[in-house]
């Protein structure tokens, strides 16, 4: 997502739930909007990097699914699955 | 607990000692408190295996050995948990203030539930909500009074998460969580009504939970909030470890604590730098080291202190805390998104790899299934269900839409309207400072997150990229907390609102799918509703909101008041007191059924046919239309009842002649009787229901008694003062009236009996022009013996022409076996050989059964069926050659019933229909995943606007198609219209789709099409028209839908669990069970006619016998049919936007 779209995103949001307030006030959210972007410009840029730099892209993800794999969460899920359906999970043999 | 006893209780170690396998102590009673004793330890792991709630602790301890037989001992003699309350805790004072008389002494506490109440203010384990495993119950139902049903059902599984979210507890050992849903899952679906503000505040409360102050007893009261934040300075501890701080252990009741004063101090507030070059307190000697980058390096700064009691704020706090959950929302959502949608093009790659490893493989018997498990091994698969199963809540629309819609709900200033906003200033939305806590945590959750993030960002190595999402996915379960908070309250405005997004929805209470009773007050939702709606009562409507509406006198009724009774109570000064009908109906909710007027004056009054024929069209609306019409009055006695017996049984005669050398009679027919036998139950819903349902049960009683007649007529008088009138003749001066128990019975109680489209009269205006030989050849009936068609070209040319016509059509369309019958049957007729004959009539057998290896059914000609299957045929269904099925063309078709996927609008919107729909098939297209072939059809309902000209998407399955459409647009139609010659025929398919879309312009074309059909009809049609036909007419004096016959006996159950109206003149049942024989009249002999073909079908059920039987009423364009359509019109809803890739 690039950053106008990310803001606009926000803005859409924001407009919402300002609605009813006084113009002062909605100056003031939008100082504070401001003040927040900047905290996370950083952050954003990082978005913008991510979504520009296809090798930072695949690195990320690489260490995401490895994350996956390792912290085993489809086993997890499975054995989630077959508890709350209180069945024998076919994949394991009767002796596991 | 588990008791042992050592052999020698001197010497622990005399009985067990050293396990052998690992070294360790078995018992170890020597080292107290320890953990190590592995017969204990063992215990605890097969207690957690084996699931239970409650596990075993660790190790082992010495305790006391209670034996049989000797006094019970203070239970910390055991080494057992306190199982009560101890006296003079804060436990223990709330449970004395929640006593029973204190609960009903004080009204304001009669508003919640007692238990519910006790449990929400004493701590510990709360059993009773399983799967709650250390959850105490002041986090598991939040102190918001106003709505603690709406909590228990949302609270509870909000906190269920977040027992998730703290991956601290989530990575160490993640089998043991996961452990937990065997007990945690809340599988009541808890719905409760609840107004926008208590939803704001229900989410305000929870919100300030999962910012951190969980131990908060009461949001609203500010002290409490203080209490936490002092805490919390009192440990002194980052903002990294808030979830550690507990309840100050001095606080005695709600009291604000006496903390310690160093608390207070500036230096020991949380994150200020204490020591390093950056101290404000350099030099002091108390400061701690500071360095840059570290978690004290930089400070939220101190928003409580003693003197500040959060006054002063403003709405913007609330939106600034919006606004951080707005942002870390949309950051969280982003990443989220560029990292799978990078895995989803590995998936896809690994998928196809593995698709086309199962294609190869010899063995492709499950090779479906196995493409289709596929997926499962996706990463986004396992990311997206983990993700929600063990941090984002689940919920009933799109996570995202809910998250929206709770922003909105508790961040937004939309409010109830002015009545139905609570006055109490001391809720927890406007609890003075509460914001400013949230606000508070939302920073720093803000600032934690951030860090994480741009970790990702400088990590470069993979083992640093690992670490930097492990630590994100952490951060994600402090954010999911709050967030989960926001999609709750979010998902239960979209509930209020059907799912609407549309913002200013929120206070609006829109139709729901579930709240029935806000359907329109229609006929067609007689049965699916409960109670009447009271912003669209139309004139007719009565009763109140809480009126139920399917009362038993909900269905409308025709009684008549002939205008004679009305005159007798005048003339006994009856108007205002003693015997009045009029006043009895006209006064009440009778008023609306009640017919009368100049035309019922006098004897054989009845309700005319015209008025009859409406009221049928309306009741052919209702769900069963069940009715009685007395032919006598043609009073129409309708119920909305529970049928509870309703058998048919015709019994045919026959006269047995016994022959010789057969050891069976000859059986020759003589008669048929029917008989029905109809059991029902009628129960009134209010007092007025009942009063009209007692008139209605004496008119139902005197369907077993005559009509008497009017009497002789005695009078006195001179001859001279005689008029000759019996009416308004004012000049007569005697005395002239009826001399009593002069009547005789006039006229047997004849009725019709409607019961759904089941029992109704056979007769129809095509059946008995049949009995007339029309159609058959040689029958030319011309009225009053010559043609009447204004524009006749010569009726007997017509004939011809039409005849040869019918020829051509049958020989188009007729079966091929028919041919091949003529033929040799010409053939063999022609030789006078027996054995030339028996050889033609065998070639003709075999030529039968080749040709009929080629027919549809064996007879069937392919020419006049195909095109009407390839109509009716799925159009995904492969014909081999090509597709050519399905429904081309512009084409009326019905939209079957859906209430519970409904029908997506090309727009997006979603629509429901528990009645069938017309619509116009426009063109194909493809379904979303573009691989079936679906229809768009334009629907034509006038009558609701909501769906009106919609282009709906629609599956084949979906369209029910209308065999008068199909006929007409088919070659088979064209050629017998062509054939016919039939002009009424032509102009009827012409303005059919005009009428068939309803509304005044299809009563205009209604009207048209018959002033058209005088100039253009057939002789034989206008031969058949009640004007000309004297039998036609004497069928319409008597006509109605329902089944002719009289009722040979009622049985009235009175004491059958019916309670009794207990008012004067009404101490009666309330219902009854009425059980009655009806014996049939046909108002057409059924059986088969000359040709061979059904003459007056019984059952006139389902659209093909619509067209072989047809109505009583020779209606065109049926109007009954209409207003059935019409009366099922506000079932169809619009619901939700459904996106390609949104949950519903």
């Amino acid at each position: 997502m690039n950053k106008n779209s990310f803001v606009d995103e926000i803005v859409v949001q924001k407009n919402i739930i300002v609605e009813n307030l006084t113009e002062d006030e909605k100056k003031e959210v939008d100082i504070y909007l401001d003040e927040i972007l900047k905290e996370m410009s950083d952050s954003i840029k990082f978005l913008e990097k991510l979504r520009l730099n296809d090798e930072k892209r695949k690195n990320i993800a690489g260490a995401f699914k490895s994350e996956i794999e390792e912290q085993k969460w489809l086993e997890k899920l499975s054995k989630t699955f077959y508890d709350r359906a209180d069945i024998q999970d076919p994949t394991k043999t009767q002796k596991e | 607990m588990i008791q042992y006893s050592l052999q020698d209780p001197s010497n622990p170690e005399s009985d067990l000692d050293i396990d052998s396998h690992t070294g360790a102590p078995l018992i170890d009673l020597e080292n107290e408190g320890s953990e190590k004793g592995l017969v204990g330890n063992f215990l605890q792991y097969t207690s957690r295996q084996a699931g239970n709630f409650y596990e075993f602790k660790k190790g082992n301890q010495e305790t006391y050995a209670g034996n049989r037989g000797e006094d019970l001992q203070d239970q910390d003699k055991f080494l057992a948990e306190p199982p009560f309350v101890p006296q003079g805790t804060v436990e223990d004072s709330l449970m004395e203030q929640y006593s029973n008389s204190r609960y009903f002494d004080n009204p304001a506490t009669l508003e919640d539930d007692l238990p519910t109440k006790i449990i929400n203010k004493v701590s510990g384990e709360v059993p009773i909500f399983a799967g709650l495993q250390g959850r105490n119950s002041n986090e598991l139902l939040g102190g918001v009074k106003d709505n603690n049903d709406y909590l228990v059902g949302h609270t509870v599984r909000a906190l269920k998460r977040n027992s998730r979210f703290n991956m601290d507890e989530v990575y160490p050992d993640p089998d043991l969580k996961i452990d937990e849903n065997r007990f945690g899952f809340v599988k009541e679906n808890l719905e409760f009504d609840s107004s926008l503000e208590a939803l704001k505040n229900a989410g305000a409360s929870q919100l300030l939970k999962a910012s951190g102050y969980m131990k908060v007893i009461d949001p609203s009261n500010p002290n409490a909030v203080l209490i936490q934040e002092l805490s919390i300075l009192d440990e002194n501890t980052g903002p990294e470890n808030e979830s550690k701080v507990n309840m100050p252990s001095n606080v005695e009741g709600l009291e604000v604590p006496k903390i310690s004063a160093e608390a207070l101090l500036g230096m020991n507030a949380t994150g200020v730098p204490k020591d390093g070059e950056k101290s404000v307190r350099a030099g002091t000697g108390v400061e701690i080291p500071y360095e840059e980058g570290s978690s004290n390096s930089s400070s939220f700064g101190v928003i409580y202190n003693q003197a500040i009691k959060f006054e002063d704020i403003t709405p913007t706090h609330k939106i600034k805390t919006a606004l951080r959950m707005i942002t870390l929302y949309t950051l969280i959502k982003s990443l989220y998104k560029e990292i799978i949608e990078e895995l989803v093009k590995e998936d896809i790659e690994i998928i196809k790899d593995d698709l086309k490893k199962i294609a190869a493989s010899p063995n492709t018997t499950n090779a479906g299934k196995l493409a289709l498990g596929l997926c499962r091994k996706s990463k986004k698969f396992t990311a997206n269900n983990y993700l929600f199963e063990n941090f984002l809540t689940p919920t009933d629309f799109s996570y995202e839409e809910c998250f929206n819609r709770g922003i909105n709900v508790i961040f937004g200033k939309e409010t109830d309207a002015p009545e139905k906003v609570s006055n109490n200033i001391n809720s927890i939305y406007n609890s003075p400072g509460f914001w400013l806590a949230i606000s508070n945590s939302a920073i720093k959750k803000t600032f934690r997150f951030k860090n994480a993030f741009e970790n990702l960002d400088i990590a470069s190595s993979g083992q640093g990229q690992k670490e930097a999402i492990r630590s994100i996915i952490k951060e994600f379960g402090n954010v999911a907390k709050i967030a989960n908070i926001i999609a709750i309250i979010g998902e239960k405005s979209l509930h209020h609102t059907n799912g609407s997004t549309d913002v200013n929805d929120i206070t609006k209470k829109v139709a729901n799918v579930r709240d029935v009773d806000q359907l329109d007050n229609i006929p067609g939702n007689r049965v699916g509703k409960s109670r009447r709606k009271k912003d669209s009562d139309g004139a007719g409507e009565i009763g109140s909101e809480t009126t139920l509406f399917w009362e038993q006198s909900a269905v409308p009724s025709a009684y008549l008041l002939p205008l004679n009774i009305v005159r007798a109570a005048s003339d006994l000064n009856n108007t205002y007191s003693r015997v009045n009908p009029a006043r009895g109906m006209l006064g009440s909710r009778m008023v609306r059924n009640t017919y009368t007027g100049l035309g019922t004056d006098g004897s054989g009054a009845r309700i005319p046919n015209s008025v009859v024929k409406i009221l049928e069209d309306r009741l052919d609306a209702e769900y069963v239309p069940f009715y009685i019409q007395d032919l006598r009055t043609n009073e129409i006695v309708s119920f909305h009842a529970f049928l509870t017996q309703l058998t048919d049984s015709i019994q045919p005669q026959f006269n047995q002649t016994q022959g010789y050398g057969r050891i069976d009679p000859v059986q020759t027919y003589q008669s048929t009787t029917r008989s029905i036998q109809v059991g029902f139950t009628l129960y009134s819903t209010n007092r007025e229901d009942f009063d009209e349902m007692w008139y209605k049960i004496n008119k139902f009683v005197t369907l077993m008694y005559p009509q008497w007649t009017q009497g002789s007529i005695v009078e006195t008088g001179e001859a001279d003062d005689k008029s000759l009138g019996f009416g308004f003749d004012q000049q007569f001066k005697g005395s002239r009236f009826v001399q009593p128990f002069t009547q005789t019975v006039g006229a047997t109680p004849v009725v019709r009996l409607r019961v759904g489209d089941v029992i109704k009269s056979n007769y129809s205006r095509f059946a008995l022009a049949r009995t007339f030989g029309i159609g058959d050849q040689g029958v030319k009936a011309n009225p009053m013996g010559k043609s009447t068609n204004l524009l006749s070209f010569g009726s007997d040319f017509m004939r011809t022409w039409r005849d040869i016509g019918l020829t051509a059509f049958g020989a188009l369309v007729g079966s091929p076996q028919d041919l091949l019958n003529s033929a040799a049957g010409a053939a063999a007729g022609a030789v006078d050989n027996l054995l030339l004959k028996a050889g033609i009539n065998a070639a003709a057998d075999a030529g039968a059964a080749l040709l009929a290896e080629i027919l549809i059914n064996g007879f069937a000609s392919p020419l006049a069926v195909i095109e009407t299957i390839r109509k009716l045929k799925d159009p995904n269904i492969s014909d081999g050659a090509g597709r050519t099925s399905g429904i081309s063309g512009i084409t009326y078709v019905y939209i079957n019933p859906n209430m519970i996927d409904g029908y997506q609008s090309e727009e997006g919107e979603r629509f429901y229909t528990s009645k069938r729909v017309l619509g116009v098939v426009q063109k194909e297209a493809k379904d979303e995943l573009g691989n079936k072939v679906i229809y768009k059809v334009k629907v034509f309902d006038p009558t609701n606007e909501s769906i009106n000209k919609k282009i709906l998407l629609v599956r084949h399955e979906d369209i029910w198609n209308d065999p008068t459409e199909t006929f007409s647009k088919s070659v088979l139609g064209i050629a017998y219209l062509v054939a016919g010659l039939d002009a009424v025929g032509l102009t009827d398919s012409l303005l059919g789709a005009v009428s068939k879309k309803g509304g005044l312009g299809a009563i205009a074309t209604d009207l048209g099409a018959e002033v058209a059909s005088l100039f253009l009809e057939n002789p034989e049609s206008a031969f058949m028209r009640p004007e000309v036909n004297p039998f036609t007419r004497a069928f319409h004096s008597t006509r109605g839908r329902g089944l002719a016959g009289v009722v040979k006996g009622v049985t009235f159950n009175w004491l059958e669990d019916f309670p009794w109206e207990t008012d004067h003149n009404a101490r009666a049942p309330i219902g009854c069970n009425i059980t009655f024989s009806f014996d049939v009249i046909h108002d057409l002999p059924p059986g088969l006619d000359h040709t061979g073909y059904n003459r007056a079908p019984l059952y006139n059920v389902g659209e093909v016998m619509r067209n072989v039987a047809g109505d009583v009423y020779d209606d065109r364009f049926s109007r009954s049919e209409r207003k059935f359509r019409e009366g099922g019109k506000s079932v169809v809803t619009p619901g939700k936007v459904i996106t390609k890739s949104g949950k519903k």
